[in-house]
């Protein structure tokens, strides 16, 4: 730059130089420009050369203009080339600007396809920063966030969730396993009901196994409807965004399982920074993010489990391990495949095998991540991180 | 010495495999049960069961474990031929192409008088077609040569058609043998049912058009190509 200003002085003073040269026989009180002896033509090209290195030289010397345009049009340029779909637009959901993902995965035009459109409504009345995920493509999920940017203007990114990134052969596997899980106890259930109804008379001991079995059996089939029940539901009730103390939101989780960890001599600690801790979230789902995580350390730790909940603080993340001495994972299952629905690490466990991807679900919807560390008969670490709330998009309360 | 038929229960599932073997046990069969693969595999190698019921385990999430489809393979590669009937969860599979020769599906949960039938069925099936090999003593029966590049192998129940390896059911493949060993004659239902299927086992005579049909779409033959419909009668299949 400072270059480029030098070379324009210097270009400026020869230019003045020269005419002072050339018109030096002329009396000076007459502007040179008019007594040159050239041509009219090779004067006025003398003329706007001139005129062209003073303009440059201004404008080297004026401070930028505007430096926000500059950026904004840089952050054109770039969101053009993420994959998460990008909409600017206003309150009338029409857009203002979009990349490629975002015309086709949110627009209908050049307005918010429906769906999307309830969901700008959503984060106009409430004014913060709303999440939901919507099936914006034919079998996929996406995590759509709809935020404020000022009063007239939104932005809208969505991003496909990991889980369900790339293919809807994802969902077939996703439907037979859980035709797979669901047949299963039914069989048994089936099966032992008829053994009883068909048995020549009455058998005590046999028929109490069976109706032993059917018990279990159903129980297992409530587990799983219930959790499907709450894996569909995340798919379209909004995240209900609130701040957080995130120590708070552990201890409640970790409360609920209190007891039961004192029955079976297990133990629960926290270990936490001292100060609150603040985070954006839906306390609800996060205590049950939480919740299944504890659980299963409890569920497979031997007689002397023991769970450490860690809390740390990071720049811009906040760090939450579980870590305990459990039998482990084994390596096939990390880092990712344990979190896929339906993936149990030990066969025809008493879980719906939907646990850890609901977990992952809620985490990623909070736009955090989660991963698992883990050594067979040692013991499992899950390190959850989450970003910490921007000030600059919570703290506007529009 | 035990005579009544031997079957094994292959499931990974206990509250699966207690009630199978308590149903199965009822309806006066001798049973033994696996829990995996290679128990499975010891099973069969120590008892030569009559019948193997076995889960396809389709459980791709439990690399460590053998699979339904791989106790499958291993036993068809045996000398001897054992009846398998496959407990399912998918009931597609039972169209896709396994090139393992009369294998047939029961898909979970199971209704108790349907599967008792299969079994007796599919044992019946494989009975009479050894009676009557036992009863030829030439070797080169043991393979039948019929129009359309069909050849059947009756030792080791498989069926081909134009060297391809076509998936019969053992009921299916008993029908075709019976069908084949006595071609150009009409035989009625009645008749098929008592030839082919158990003979306490009062079938329907749509179970034998099902069978029929079945025959006709696997082995892709025309209408009435091969295996005639005698209208008032029965079936016939014609060589000359």
């Amino acid at each position: 730059m400072r270059v480029y200003r030098l070379l324009l002085i210097i270009g400026l003073l020869l230019w003045l130089g020269l005419t002072l040269a050339l018109n030096a026989s002329a009396p000076p009180e007459i502007l040179p420009l008019f007594t040159l002896r050239f041509s009219s033509s090779a004067a006025l090209a003398w003329l706007l050369s001139g005129a062209g290195l003073l303009l440059l030289a201004l404008r080297a010397a004026l401070p930028r203009r505007s430096a926000g345009t500059e950026w904004v049009s840089r952050f054109e340029g770039l969101a053009a080339y993420l994959n998460e779909g990008v909409v600017v637009c206003g309150k009338d959901g029409r857009a203002r600007w979009h990349n490629d993902a975002g015309r086709e995965l949110l627009l209908e035009g050049d307005t918010l396809a429906e769906n999307v459109g309830e969901l700008l409504r959503r984060a106009q009345s409430s004014g913060k920063v709303t999440i939901q995920m919507l099936p914006l493509r034919e079998g996929l999920r996406f995590s759509v966030q709809a935020l404020p940017l000022d009063h007239h203007t939104f932005a809208l990114i969505c991003r496909p969730l990991q889980s369900a990134s790339g293919q809807g052969a994802f969902y077939e596997n996703f439907i037979r396993r859980i035709v797979h899980d669901m047949r299963n106890p039914l069989a048994a259930i089936i099966g032992h009901a008829a053994n009883m109804r068909q048995s020549p008379g009455v058998e005590p001991e046999s028929w109490r196994k069976s109706a032993a079995t059917i018990e279990d059996e159903a129980q297992r089939l409530a587990r799983l409807v219930d959790s499907l029940l709450f894996d569909a539901r995340l798919a379209y009730v909004p995240l209900e965004l609130q701040r957080l103390d995130v120590a708070d939101v552990l201890e409640e989780a970790l409360y609920a399982h209190d007891e039961q960890a004192q029955r079976q001599g297990k133990s629960l600690q926290l270990e936490a920074p001292p100060g609150a801790m603040p985070l954006e979230g839906d306390r609800d789902l996060l205590v049950r993010a939480f919740e299944n995580l504890i659980d299963n350390s409890l569920k497979y730790s031997g007689e002397n489990g023991r769970l450490v909940v860690r809390l740390s603080d990071q720049p811009n993340l906040i760090v939450i391990q579980f870590s305990d001495n459990g039998e482990g994972i084994p390596p096939e299952y990390l880092p990712d495949r344990i979190f896929e629905p339906l993936v149990r690490a030990r066969a025809h466990g008493s879980g719906s095998g939907l646990g850890l991807s609901i977990v992952r679900k809620i985490i990623e919807m909070h736009g955090g991540t989660i991963s698992a560390q883990s050594r067979l008969g040692e013991g499992t670490t899950m390190t959850v991180r989450l970003p910490k709330p921007s000030e600059r998009v919570t703290g506007n309360e529009v | 010495m035990d005579d009544r038929p031997h079957i094994l229960v292959v499931d990974d599932e206990d509250s699966i495999r207690s009630a199978l073997s308590t149903f199965l046990g009822r309806m006066g069969f001798r049973v033994r049960t696996a829990a995996t693969g290679p128990e499975a595999l010891a099973a069969v190698e120590q008892d030569e069961p009559d019948l193997v019921l076995l889960d396809v385990v389709l459980d791709e999430r439990d690399q460590s474990q053998m699979s339904g489809l791989e106790v499958c393979r291993r036993l068809r590669a045996r000398e001897r031929f054992v009846p398998i009937i496959m407990l399912t969860s998918y009931p597609e599979w039972q169209v896709e192409s396994l090139g393992q020769g009369a294998i047939a599906f029961v898909t979970k949960p199971w209704d108790n008088n349907a599967l008792a039938n299969q079994i007796r069925a599919t044992l019946s099936a494989v009975q009479h077609i050894r009676q009557e090999m036992t009863r030829e003593h030439n070797p080169g029966s043991r393979r039948l040569k019929i129009p359309g590049e069909i050849i059947i192998d009756l030792e080791h129940f498989r069926v081909s058609r134009a060297g391809q390896q076509i998936d019969l059911t053992p009921i299916e493949f008993a029908l075709l043998a019976f069908l084949a060993r006595h071609p150009n004659r009409g035989w009625t239902r009645e008749e098929l049912l008592n030839h082919v299927w158990d003979y306490s086992w009062a079938g329907y005579e749509r179970t034998v058009d099902r069978h029929i049909a079945a025959l006709r779409r696997k082995l892709r033959l025309e209408r009435d190509e091969l295996i005639e419909t005698v209208h008032g009668v029965g079936y016939r299949l014609v060589t000359e």
